[in-house]
């Protein structure tokens, strides 16, 4: 479910995708909604989209993606570009989402695995997370566990789990250290 | 005077009442033969000792372990033969005895599905232990296991905490899951 904000503001703009599968956005409209729902990275030739945000747009109706000739790039064609290279794309895309329709400001590029930095709006402050994706019946080493931990404290973020299931089902858990 | 525990093939039993009850005083040891929730405070029957008991009373020097053949048990006899009897006995016996050097009372958590249930004053005392769940280190953390204490401690009564041992520092980690969204 899209936020009610979020519907009245939809816009479509074009993008168009690099060899690196970012994507730029360079429609001045576009570029300030972007930069507000805090999407992309400002560049010197607009707002720079990775990969799953590209993704995300696109899935949402929100972009046209060109290639470099100019012809359309359709979801599907992305989506089987960049799990080529990244086989949790889908699960990434799952999580993200889930993330962007709660209404947290989402930042992908943190690190290795699923980890997002998500940011919440409450009133005019910000409650800050780390989100970790867990996929079931994959287990998780204790130090990578602790590096986690360590990571999100270290940054001023509360840890988040988000426990993904064999089908994508998404559940989100706190863990504080008991001393 | 040290209480006796004799090793009666793989369990371990103080079997003089007195004794016994006298143990399970100190700090709820044991389990008397036959009553798995003493009422009343002062009673004398047989009284077993887990393996995680009679470690940390052996340790503590407040008991001594005779086999059947009268012949005394040691701390490292004691360890082995428990070693082979429960599974990640090691890891688990440090959070224990971790836990009991803190001061609580660490009893079987096996009726709630975990290794430990802790109180802060003793079972039918406090209303409500946290419990704790060992896991092993070299297994790893199993999502579900985050899924399955978050379900736990999302119930206002009881905290289910998640322990570990470093295996590189001999550290005790404690972390509680929590259901948010």
């Amino acid at each position: 479910m899209e936020s009610k904000s979020d519907k009245a503001e939809k816009i479509v703009f074009e993008g168009t995708l690099k060899d690196d599968m970012n994507c730029v956005v360079t429609d001045p409209a576009a570029v300030a909604y972007l930069s507000e729902k805090r999407y992309g990275m400002m560049s010197e030739h607009g707002i720079l989209l990775e990969p799953l945000e590209a993704l995300y747009l696109l899935r949402r109706g929100n972009l046209i993606l060109k290639d470099a000739k100019g012809s359309t790039v359709e979801f599907k064609q992305l989506l089987i570009e960049i799990a080529r290279k990244d086989p949790d794309i889908w699960v990434k895309l799952e999580l993200y989402t889930d993330l962007r329709k709660r209404g947290f400001y989402v930042r992908t590029g943190f690190s290795k695995g699923i980890v997002f930095l998500v940011d919440q709006k409450k009133g005019e402050k910000y409650k800050k997370y780390l989100v970790y994706g867990f996929t079931e019946g994959k287990r998780v080493g204790f130090s990578e566990f602790e590096e986690v931990f360590r990571r999100a404290i270290e940054s001023g973020r509360e840890p988040l789990i988000a426990v993904i299931d064999k089908e994508s089902n998404i559940t989100y858990y706190s863990v504080s250290k008991m001393e | 005077m040290k209480a006796i525990a004799t090793l009666i093939g793989r369990r371990i039993v103080i079997l003089d009442p007195e004794e016994g009850g006298k143990i399970y005083s100190e700090g709820f040891y044991g389990k008397f033969y036959a009553m798995p929730k003493p009422k009343v405070p002062e009673i004398s029957r047989e009284l077993e000792l887990s393996y995680f008991d009679a470690l940390y009373l052996l340790e503590k020097g407040k008991i001594k372990i005779v086999t059947e053949e009268n012949k005394e048990v040691s701390i490292k006899e004691l360890e082995d033969l428990a070693v082979k009897e429960y599974e990640n006995f090691k890891e688990a016996y440090l959070v224990y005895r971790d836990l009991r050097n803190k001061g609580f009372i660490v009893k079987s958590g096996m009726k709630f599905g975990t290794t430990f249930a802790v109180y802060k004053f003793g079972p039918g005392i406090d209303h409500a232990p946290f419990l704790v769940h060992v896991t092993r280190y070299s297994k790893k953390l199993d999502p579900i296991e985050i899924v399955r204490a978050g379900r736990l401690s999302h119930s206002v009564r009881k905290k289910l905490v998640t322990a570990y041992v470093n295996p590189k520092t001999g550290e005790t980690h404690y972390f509680i899951f929590k259901w948010r969204f």
